[in-house]
């Protein structure tokens, strides 16, 4: 029960690991799959999961072979789509849903613009290692890498509300 | 042949891929400047060109190697690039107004991204 009420604040809660194999659990992850689909056919769940789960369907299905840009670029890969499904998946209702980029690199880019010098881009490549960079004004900047696995990375939450309040 | 006087060189990236342009606002993003794993960033040297010149240097020899029409361009002044402790090396090569964007740390994929970034923040979108 209490698997439910946390998801209905939070979007990551979905896909929080249920290493539990009971029946309790099982019974948890049928009804959190009842929820989220409930969820996703309303109008805030298509906003929030229901086209942008679209919208990295179709980058994959365009980028998922070798110099799709005509200029050498990496092709995105299963691992790495699914990498950034789970990431959307986790991504805390609090946060504004990012638009999808593909890099040159065959990874997926998250990004979160405000204007030219205020944006915030997050890279998923398959590999459980997520890298960042963001500008957040003049002369403000950031760059590295953080692991990821089965939750959405503190710092980077703090990265985005920092983002937001800009 | 390095190049960095004040006030700078104008330069152009020509694009052809919908998703290194933000239609929301007519703005370029990053990837259009992510490089390639050799290096070197192709550009083009357009100083002193009108905008027909530019181009038609992009018809005649971007597009065939592209395989496919560009859709805008990327303009930029030489000036940020060195900014980012990267270098213009004109190379002459398949005309004598293309360049590299070079110096890149590619080891570095973070960085890398955020000099991207700060190329694409200073960049002005010019539709074909």
């Amino acid at each position: 029960m209490s698997a439910i009420a946390i998801s209905r604040n939070s979007a990551s809660a979905w896909r929080a690991p249920q290493p539990g194999v009971s029946e309790a659990a099982q019974k948890i992850q049928d009804v959190m799959r009842l929820v989220v689909a409930s969820f996703v056919s309303s109008a805030t769940g298509q906003r929030r999961l229901g086209d942008p789960l679209s919208a990295l369907e179709t980058l994959y299905e365009e980028c998922s072979r070798v110099n799709w840009d005509g200029e050498g670029a990496g092709a995105i890969t299963p691992d790495t789509y699914e990498e950034a499904q789970n990431l959307l998946l986790l991504l805390p209702t609090t946060v504004p849903v990012p638009e999808f980029l593909p890099e040159r690199s065959g990874r997926i880019a998250f990004e979160w613009y405000k204007r030219p010098n205020c944006v915030y881009v997050l890279s998923t490549g398959g590999n459980k290692e997520l890298e960042f960079a963001g500008l957040f004004g003049p002369g403000i900047e950031i760059h590295g890498k953080c692991p990821f696995s089965d939750a959405f990375p503190s710092m980077i939450l703090d990265h985005l509300r920092d983002l937001q309040r800009r | 042949m390095p190049f960095d006087a004040p006030p700078g060189e104008s330069l152009c990236r020509y694009i052809s891929s919908q998703s290194r342009i933000r239609r929301s606002n007519n703005t370029v993003r990053h990837t259009a400047f992510e490089p390639p794993p050799t290096g070197r960033l192709s550009v083009y040297w357009t100083t002193g060109l009108n905008n027909l010149a530019i181009w038609q240097i992009c018809q005649q020899h971007v597009e065939p190697e592209l395989g496919r029409p560009a859709i805008a361009r990327a303009d930029l002044n030489s000036v940020a690039v060195y900014a980012e402790g990267l270098t213009v090396d004109v190379n002459g090569v398949p005309h004598a107004r293309h360049a590299n964007i070079v110096g890149w740390d590619l080891a570095d994929g973070t960085k890398t991204r955020l000099q991207a970034m700060k190329l694409a923040s200073v960049a002005t979108l010019m539709w074909a």
